[in-house]
């Protein structure tokens, strides 16, 4: 879908039944055509080791589930920034 | 930790998930034990790490598609039973993650995509539980806890095994 048409942004769950969530991040992040597109992920895994190993490979942002919807809002606006900065 | 302490965790984590996520919440049931009038969907989910172990969940089918609607903002009587289903993995799913986010803080864990089990369709049960149960391997011991919750949003029904 991604190389039909554009998208602002990407939310993914790192536990998806078609791709490991980790190596559609890392796809995204190595495909110079896509890299501009803002990823936030989406995952009950709330552990340090894994947030920060989502931010490095080139993630925009790490929400938690469950969630409230004001925070997902604020994730989007503030990943959405910057990619209009960046 | 005790076991003790681990029951209500995943009540604690249930609870969360169902009210941020799911639109509804815990509250007291009768408990009683009855013929099953309706199918129960069962899901389960498997993580790897330490600990390792699944989450399983229980759910008649009714109150799955309530849960479900709930979900997706839609009306429960155009629910799909394929969407139903994958409503209460992804339940299964938040609520394990949950749970093993408060039992082990610092250790990373891998969860297995969410699976469908058969349902079952006859014995004693409440029917108007969700029941939820979690088990796990460490080293040479196993444990789990379980409770269950109303359609009306859950009555306790709490136990451990050893």
């Amino acid at each position: 879908m991604l190389q039909k048409e554009w998208v602002d942004v990407v939310l993914t769950d790192l536990n998806i039944s078609t791709m490991d969530g980790e190596e559609f991040v890392r796809k995204m992040e190595e495909d110079p055509a896509m890299r501009a597109i803002p990823v936030l992920v989406v995952s009950t895994d709330r552990t340090d080791h894994r947030v920060q190993q989502m931010l490095t490979l080139g993630a925009t942002g790490y929400v938690t589930k469950p969630f409230q919807p004001e925070t997902l809002r604020e994730e989007l606006e503030r990943a959405l920034g910057e990619a209009h900065a960046g | 930790m005790p076991v003790s302490g681990i029951d209500g965790l995943l009540e604690e984590a249930a609870a969360e998930v169902l009210e941020t996520t799911f639109f509804t919440g815990l509250s007291e049931g009768d408990g009683a034990l009855r013929p099953l009038r309706e199918p129960l969907l069962r899901t389960r989910v498997a993580f790897r790490g330490s600990p390792s172990g699944r989450l399983g969940i229980r759910v008649p089918a009714e109150t799955g598609r309530q849960i479900a609607a709930n979900f997706l903002g839609a009306d429960a009587g155009e629910t799909s039973d394929g969407r139903i289903a994958e409503v209460i993995c992804e339940l299964s799913n938040v609520v394990c993650g949950s749970e093993l986010s408060r039992l082990e803080q610092e250790s990373a864990f891998e969860l297995l995509h969410p699976e469908i089990e058969p349902p079952e369709t006859s014995g004693p049960r409440d029917n108007q539980a969700v029941r939820c149960s979690l088990v796990w391997k460490r080293e040479s011991w196993r444990s789990g806890s379980n409770w269950s919750l109303s359609r009306e949003h859950g009555q306790k029904d709490q136990g451990v095994n050893r």
